[in-house]
């Protein structure tokens, strides 16, 4: 990976190079709830070094979208500091294509937000349709695309955008299991082929443990890291692998503890 | 949760059923013809439309409702239901038309009503887009206004001749009135509704593509008003298209994420009575129920009202890429299109 290369952008201590593809330090957020503040992140402190793939886990509102959120730059912290080496892409559960833009009008947007002159742009769009199988993809309207189509080209739309970390936000919850499956497979292969750096939120242990090098799991309300693991297993893994269903196993059991724990008080 | 998916059995099957032996690391040629096979049998299914079948499904229905009042109309004179100056044959009105048309005059006739409704669309659209931009911007101009625009909105512009008439007399001052009563509204109000209806989604997509600033409001806010070539040509000839939005949100989910908020400012979705106007300066929009979006995604995918401009800007789009444009014949339209 060419992370020795790489530029920093928000963080000025180390000019030459980033060792992470993001570093989250000691970050809290809370809301503005009707009883008062509301505490939703408590002291997170994680880093995703370049080239990994990290899954945090956790119950359905713990604040790993609000975390992911803080991550992408789109809110900011109470507490804490957030350093990522550039500005990550973000892929959401919703595809969030544009619909008034063919899919490969959606890529040359994210192209031409990044600066890239307008005669590559088509082909990058065209290299990228290629990269996610969509190759003829590039004049269809979004809503002549399946729902896992969807999703692959907001893949590509993000990758266009030539960060080096991707942040997903339970990009495949919305989609059946199936397909849901070949996309995991895709994503694994995407990754491994282009070095990137994914942050992947989801509340599904099977996929957490499918996908990731690291599972890291949220605790909830607040949310706070309650434990993390690191995945041996070799890639590429099937959902269905025995070694994936006993750590899964494992995770969950410890996630019903942390959700037990509320319904004790 | 995950171990309890019940996606978990259908995807063993999937491996048992598939040529790749369960157990065996997936072949990476086997994969893409996975979902090849998944991408052929869940995309939606557009076909585009035959010649033929356009002519029969769009083209057929109102030529035969014209040939039969046509012929009703014949039928009524032969009857002698009305003296002749009441009610002259079709043979007789084409005859005029004609005879006009060879004298040069139809024209003119023609030509002063569109140039009447066109000016009075200038005027309104220079009077409605600032107006509609304060309703949307300004709270208290909302409050203040905004009931009584959507209010103006539902009524008829026929409904204006009468006190136009009696205050102004007849003439074009009167005609101005009366169209820019009617079109000031509904062109605020559109424009009120465009921008009310962007989903905070395609905010936060176009904010992590690097779109802020003048670039979110070239890029995602103006460009969704716009609509594309589909959209546009759509709010041109005022027709709904509801079969577009459906099909796609038959799957979607709704599932507010935090920046879109829980907040008050969440758009809530409710059913509308067939046939009302959207009314921007609800927080619940009404909307026909059967282009009813579901959710986050159906906001999204649904046309906004849009603002007349995107009717132009449409025009030249479609002027601008239309294949037979590129023929010579075209080529004079298409440059004046991109003035
Ligand atoms: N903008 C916001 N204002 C107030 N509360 C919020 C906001 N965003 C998220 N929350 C709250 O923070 C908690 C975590 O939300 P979220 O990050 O979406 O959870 P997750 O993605 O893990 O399901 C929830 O209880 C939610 O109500
Ligand atoms: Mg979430």
């Amino acid at each position: 990976m060419a992370t020795a290369t790489a530029t920093t952008d928000k963080v000025a201590e180390d000019a030459t190079a980033v060792p992470y593809a993001a570093r989250i330090e000691h970050v809290s957020k809370s809301f503005a709830g009707p009883a008062g503040r509301q505490l939703v992140l408590d002291d997170i402190t994680l880093d995703v070094a370049p080239g990994e793939f990290v899954t945090l886990l956790g119950a359905s509102g713990c604040g790993k979208s609000t975390l992911l959120n803080l991550v992408a730059g789109l809110d900011r912290p109470s507490a804490g500091t957030i350093g990522t080496d550039g500005r990550p892409a973000l892929m959401f559960q919703e595809h969030a294509l544009f619909p008034w833009l063919t899919a490969g009008k959606n890529i040359e947007l994210a192209l031409k937000l990044r600066g890239v002159a307008k005669a590559e742009r088509r082909p990058e769009a065209e290299r990228l349709l290629e990269l996610v199988r969509l190759q003829g993809a590039y004049g269809k309207r979004v809503h002549e695309l399946s729902g896992g189509m969807r999703q692959r080209v907001a893949l590509a739309r993000a990758l266009a955008q030539d960060s080096r970390l991707l942040l997903m936000d339970e990009p495949f919850a919305a989609l059946d299991a199936i397909t849901r499956d070949v996309l995991h497979d895709e994503l694994t292969r995407i990754w491994r082929e282009t070095g990137l750096s994914v942050l992947f939120v989801t509340h599904n242990v099977r996929e957490a443990v499918r996908l990731a090098q690291r599972v890291v799991l949220l605790s909830s309300r607040p949310g706070r890291i309650a434990r993390e693991w690191t995945v041996g297993i070799p890639q590429p893994r099937r959902i269905e692998d025995t070694a994936v269903a006993e750590l899964s196993v494992e995770i969950t059991e410890e996630l019903r503890g942390e959700i037990r724990r509320h319904g004790q008080h | 949760m995950a171990s309890t998916d019940h996606g978990t059995d259908l995807e063993v099957d999937v491996t048992k059923n598939g040529s790749a032996a369960a157990g065996a690391p997936p072949d990476p040629n086997d994969l893409a013809g996975l979902e090849a096979g998944l991408d052929a049998l869940d995309s939606v299914q557009v076909r585009r439309t035959s010649l033929r079948e356009t002519l029969v499904r769009k083209v057929l229905p109102p030529v035969t409702a014209i040939a039969l009042v046509l012929v009703v109309w014949q039928l009524l004179v032969w009857a002698e239901v009305a003296p002749d100056y009441k009610l002259p044959s079709p043979s007789e009105v084409w005859g005029e038309v004609r005879e006009s048309w060879l004298q040069g005059t139809l024209l003119d006739y023609i030509w002063t009503s569109v140039s009447r409704g066109l000016m009075g669309f200038l005027i309104a659209l220079a009077i409605g887009t600032p107006l509609g931009l304060l309703v949307a911007r300004v709270k208290f101009v909302r409050a203040a206004i905004g009931p009584i625009l959507s209010g103006l909105q539902s009524l008829p512009s026929v409904a204006w001749v009468p006190p136009a008439v009696l205050w102004l007399g007849l003439n074009d001052s009167m005609m101005y009135a009366v169209i820019l009563l009617g079109a000031v509204p509904s062109i605020a109000n559109g424009l009120v509704a465009g921008i009310d209806q962007i989903p905070p989604l395609f905010l936060r997509a176009g904010r992590t593509l690097g779109a802020t600033g003048l670039r979110e409001a070239r890029h995602i806010r103006a460009a969704r008003l716009s609509g594309g070539p589909e959209a546009g040509l759509g709010l041109l000839l005022a027709v709904p298209d509801g079969r577009r939005d459906h099909r796609h949100l038959a799957r979607s989910r709704h599932r507010p994420g935090p920046a879109a908020g829980a907040g008050p400012h969440q758009q809530q979705h409710v059913p509308g009575v067939p046939g009302h106007l959207p009314d921007p300066h609800r927080r619940h929009r009404h909307r026909p129920a059967d282009l009813q979006p579901a959710g986050a995604e159906g906001a999204a995918q649904s046309r906004p009202a849009g603002h007349p401009l995107s009717v132009w800007v449409t025009l030249r789009r479609v002027m601008r890429t239309s294949p037979w444009l590129s023929s010579p014949h075209g080529s004079e339209l298409s440059q004046l299109a991109c003035v």
